[in-house]
């Protein structure tokens, strides 16, 4: 595997217009490919193609009441694909959530706030 | 260990309390049962008494309601030994259930009253000994003892030999509870006595026990012990096993406090045992408390002779058998609702862990124990506040009463004094002028000696008022100091969270700061309601005269009500007749508070339709002077019709447990009476339970002249700070906070110089040091205080230092000590807290600077070029897409595209009250307010998003909602 070539991330919420707002945000300040899921089933059916970042809401389940939620597949992913890097996205600070999610194995806890897509960006450029 | 020691310590010093909550309700169900099938009788009248009675440490507020059901029967009946007995039961259930002692001392009075009228002596012997009772609970022990030995008297007269054991018991513990070990153990070895003689054995061992505390009190365990063992035998052969484990609690307690560990354990567990028998959850909960302590000392004892014979010395195991007893406790006490037993069972659990280092259990159950004694400590300010005010009352009443009293008898004794002497007059003056002589000094020495009394009499009149003027000087120094210590430090909170807010907070801090001033606005309108009614109840509020808008002191009554009724989904109107003149002469302030506590109450207390404030001419022309009424009308729960009089009452609210409903200080209704009785007017209720209730009003105003008006107006618009520029302020306070926000309000509007002292005596040398054009002065300061500083500048210093102006910076308003700053040669003061533009205009007043108004207000300070009333704000947007416009619209688009499921989706979810749904989506639409520069929507949403999914969901979240849907709309409108 190529190691100097930017790995994919893909971006898990159901919020469309936030998956393409921060594609269009990442387009520009990072070199990954991105790529858009809306439901975190989707996301996993895909993980084959070894992405290097995820970054996952955390409530996945506000429009399809029965999908799982960021939690669940957070556990999926750090148990079948340990390497890739889990940002996990909340709309709200809690700090329990927050320490769980790290605890299961999330990179990074991110609120979804005017400084969210900065502070993504900037962990990508990080862990590149 | 010392401190755990104390707080293990706090269990054992809960009384237990020996009614079975059980029992009495099984009770109460039969009675209830019974009471509907009895005719409207004397045996009805029974039932109710007994019902009254058993519900006495059950449920107290039924109790009462019960005992006035049967007073009122009794009294259509005519009966009166059950109005007699009602009364006892009625004192009795404010006596041990609500521990309302004036209130209960009435019933006892009535009851005794109608015993005497009826002759019915077991009857008064009993009123006579609770009547010894209540006043030694009220501390009026001379009183408690004269009732006591009264009773007795009657007992041992009449034979009532039950009585008297009752009576003896009772003056023993009298002198028990005043350390008077020689009388206490007389009168009980007295009850002993007795109750041998009359085979009561329970009775018996009641007097053993009793004789066992006093020598325990004395420090004489050995004969303690002795009348405890006694006593457990007594109880035994009474078949009383209730009691007798409590003996042996009592006995294991003592050996613990010896030391003995083993023995103690012996008799707790002998105890355990018995209550496991008798299914007392509330006891066994208890001892397991008790035991856990023992277990706990055992392991942290110096001694480790226990230790090592149960334990083979691992401290650690005596430990955890004692969190496993805290734990066993914890469960029951859980299943009783305990949180007295509860709150130190958590934190003895908490020292257990910590003790074996287990932080993390230590912390879980410490967190536990903090957040039951929150609550516990919100009933407690409750049940306080309610018996201060109680005392209070009734210390005033008593001093009124027995004023009248000494001056009702001293006026009959004159008026006897001279009908004797006229008589004397007839008889001896028409026999012998020899005898005038005499008579003329014995007339004398009659009035001499009528006047010693007078004099007297007068002097004990004088001194009771004086108490009672004393105890007013309490109450008022009581709450000048409150009002001190409490805003003082408020107005370092208030001043720096208006100064973070000015700061360009993030949103989510702006949030808090947000919550912070309202949670202290609310504190300072309590604080402020407390002080206005000491104000008005010393006299010390003066009503203005000035020219006012009656229509615009309505409407601001409205305007900052309507958010309140909105949030209720209440329709808010006003009503003022157009015939009176809008311009009045009048205190609008006080008006405005009348009316605005009056539809603030009315508001909380109606749950749908309207509240409507109605004015309108009461009587007289429309020329000069006229009455005009005011009315607030709602269509609330009303107010039950033997309340009426006391939702005026201060603290007081028509049921207790509305404090907890629905807030406030009850201070409100009680406010707005005495204002209105200032004005010389009079407050009615009228009120139907269910439907509604009006408060009126009549006050008299005149006309004014709305000329005057609009001059003073134009006074009150936004005030340039700037007309301060290059002065040199001098600014003393100790409290660093005050002065930071002093110093950078000032600074904020101002171009000022600004040096700090930190107390009078730095105050003085900077004032020698350099040149200052004014002083804000703390009036309170360490080591030399504000007055003092003052004295010393007005006497010491040479012109035209000394002639410095100097303003006071004070949290009190009461007039006294406003005059306490004139006195000491202050020019002028500003009360705390303070608003810059109040520091700004104070300042120019002492400095005769001519004030000006800016041209545009608001424009001072805005960083953020907000559309004037625009919902969105594209300029986030126009970041993010870096000016690109065809990118912007896309979002935009999006934006519009997704909200008609919004609207669909949170609609339907209110519908079908599924508050998760409207969580879900609002959470969705988080990002894209922040994209759309929909902060205020954003923040919302945030808040309404936590509401829904939180178990206490306030009762206005639709109406929330439907506000931030509305802004959804706004935000479509402006963006298509």
């Amino acid at each position: 595997m190529d190691l100097d070539m930017p790995k994919k991330i893909f971006i898990v919420d159901d919020d469309t217009m936030l998956t393409e707002a921060l594609k269009d945000y990442l387009t520009r300040t990072t070199l990954n490919e991105i790529h858009l899921f809306n439901t975190g089933e989707e996301c996993l059916k895909h993980l084959a193609e070894n992405p290097g970042f995820i970054i996952l809401d955390y409530y996945l389940n506000s429009v399809q009441k029965d999908a799982a939620n960021g939690m669940e597949i957070l556990e999926v992913i750090r148990k079948h694909y340990p390497n890739i890097h889990v940002i996990m996205l909340s709309s709200q600070e809690h700090y329990a959530i927050a320490l769980q999610t790290i605890q299961k194995g999330a990179e990074q806890y991110v609120i979804k706030d005017e400084t969210a897509f900065e502070k993504i960006a900037s962990l990508i450029r990080e862990l590149n | 260990m010392k401190k755990s020691a104390v707080l293990f310590m706090a269990i054992t010093m809960i009384a237990i309390q020996a009614f079975s909550q059980k029992q009495g309700q099984a009770r109460i169900d039969s009675l209830l049962q019974q009471l509907p099938k009895s005719k409207e009788d004397t045996n009805k009248v029974k039932l109710l008494n007994d019902l009254s009675y058993t519900y006495c440490y059950v449920n107290p507020d039924e109790g009462i309601k019960s005992g006035m059901q049967s007073l009122s029967l009794a009294g259509k009946l005519h009966w009166k030994p059950g109005i007699a007995k009602a009364n006892v039961v009625t004192g009795m259930n404010y006596y041990y259930g609500k521990a309302d002692y004036p209130k209960a001392l009435e019933y006892y009075l009535q009851s005794l009253k109608i015993d005497e009228e009826i002759g019915d002596k077991p009857g008064i012997t009993r009123s006579f000994n609770r009547l010894g009772l209540i006043y030694y609970s009220l501390s009026e022990y001379a009183k408690a003892l004269d009732y006591y030995q009264k009773a007795l008297k009657m007992a041992r007269e009449s034979g009532d030999k039950i009585a008297m054991q009752d009576i003896l018991y009772d003056i023993g513990d009298f002198y028990q509870k005043k350390d008077d070990y020689p009388n206490a153990l007389d009168y009980f070895n007295q009850t002993f006595k007795l109750n041998t003689s009359l085979g009561n054995k329970s009775g018996s061992a009641r007097a053993l026990n009793a004789i066992g505390l006093v020598y325990r009190q004395k420090k004489d365990f050995t004969k303690a012990y002795q009348y405890y063992e006694e006593a457990v035998k007594y109880y035994e052969a009474a078949g009383n096993k209730h009691a007798m484990a409590n003996e042996l609690e009592n006995i294991g307690d003592l050996y613990r406090q010896q030391a003995e560990y083993l023995k103690a354990l012996e008799y707790l567990f002998r105890a355990l045992r018995l209550q496991k028998e008798l299914n007392v959850k509330r006891n066994i909960s208890y001892n397991y408390g008790v035991i856990a302590y023992t277990y706990f000392l055992i392991a942290t004892d110096r001694n480790k002779s226990t230790l090592n014979k149960l334990f083979a010395g691992n401290k650690p195991a005596a430990i955890r058998k004692a969190a496993i007893y805290a734990d066993s406790a914890i469960v029951i006490q859980k299943e009783l609702g305990d949180l007295y037993l509860l709150q130190d069972s958590y934190i003895s659990n908490s020292i257990c862990y910590e003790e074996i280092g287990e932080y993390k259990g230590a912390l879980e159950h410490y967190k536990k124990y903090v957040a039951i004694k929150d609550s516990i400590f919100n009933l407690e300010k409750d049940k306080k506040l309610t018996q201060l005010s109680m005392k209070y009352e009734f210390d005033k009443k008593q001093a009124t009463d027995s004023l009248q009293h000494a001056v009702e008898n001293n006026m009959n004794q004159l008026r006897l004094q001279k009908q004797k002497t006229f008589t004397y007059a007839g008889f001896i003056g028409m026999a012998l002028v020899a005898f005038l002589l005499f008579f003329v000094f014995k007339n004398y020495n009659n009035q001499r000696k009528s006047n010693l009394r007078l004099q007297a009499a007068q002097k004990e009149i004088l001194e009771q008022k004086e108490r009672a003027e004393q105890s007013e000087r309490f109450k008022q120094q009581f709450l000048a100091n409150m009002s001190h210590e409490i805003r003082t430090p408020m107005n370092a909170v208030m001043g720096m969270t208006n100064l973070l807010i000015d700061k360009n907070p993030r949103s989510d801090q702006q949030h808090y700061l947000e919550g912070i001033k309202k949670s202290s606005d609310i504190l300072l309108h309590i604080i402020n309601d407390i002080l206005d009614l000491s104000k008005i109840e010393s006299g010390k509020i003066e009503l203005e005269k000035t020219d006012f808008s009656l229509h615009e002191t309505v409407q601001q009554v409205v305007e900052t009500m309507r958010h309140k009724a909105d949030e209720k989904g209440l329709h808010l109107l006003s009503n003022i007749d157009y015939s009176i003149p809008d311009v009045l002469i009048g205190d609008p302030v006080r008006l405005n508070q009348i009316i605005l506590n009056l539809a603030g109450n009315a508001i909380k207390f109606t749950e749908k339709g309207s509240v409507q404030i109605k004015v309108s001419l009461a009587s007289g022309d429309s020329s000069t002077m006229m009455n005009i009424r005011f009315s607030v009308i709602d269509t609330g729960i009303g107010i039950p019709k033997d309340k009426l009089e006391t939702v005026f009452e201060s603290f007081k609210q028509a049921n207790a447990s509305d404090t907890r409903k629905y807030g406030g200080t009850g201070l409100g209704l009680s406010i707005s009476r005495q204002l209105v009785e200032l004005h010389g007017g009079e407050i009615k209720i009228e009120s139907e339970e269910g439907a509604g209730t009006t408060f009126s009003f009549i006050l008299n105003f005149e006309e004014g002249s709305g000329e005057r008006l609009h001059k003073q107006l134009n006074a009150h618009a936004h005030i340039d700070g700037h007309i301060l520029d290059g002065l040199k302020i001098l600014i003393a306070d100790d409290n660093e906070y005050n002065r930071i926000v002093a110093d950078d309000t000032l600074r904020s509007k101002a171009d000022v110089r600004i040096e700090t002292a930190s107390n009078g005596h730095e105050a003085i040398e900077l004032l020698k040091a350099k040149d200052f054009d004014v002083i804000l002065m703390d009036v309170q300061m360490p080591e030399m205080n504000g007055f003092e500083a003052t004295r010393f500048i007005r006497t010491n210093l040479f012109s035209p230092k000394k002639d410095i102006p100097i303003i006071a910076l004070t949290a009190s308003v009461l007039r006294t000590d406003l005059d306490k700053c004139r006195q000491a040669g202050m020019n002028s003061y500003i009360p705390k807290p303070f608003s810059a533009s109040q520091l700004i205009l104070g300042i120019a007043e002492v400095l005769a600077i001519k004030v000006r108004t800016l041209e545009n207000p608001g424009e001072t300070k805005e960083t953020e070029s907000s559309d004037e009333g625009m919902v969105t704000n594209m300029s986030y947007l126009n970041t993010f897409c870096e000016g690109d416009k065809e990118k912007m619209q896309k979002y935009i688009s999006m934006f519009l595209q997704s909200t008609p499921v919004l609207f669909e989706k949170v609609n339907a979810a209110l519908v079908a009250d599924d508050f998760l749904e409207v969580a879900n989506q609002l959470h969705g639409f988080k990002t894209k307010f922040i994209m759309m520069g929909m902060k205020n929507t954003g923040n919302m949403a945030l808040l309404l998003e936590q509401k829904c999914r939180s178990e206490s969901m306030p009762a206005t979240i639709h109406s929330e909602i439907k506000i931030l849907l509305a802004d959804v709309e706004h935000a479509i409108n402006e963006l298509t």
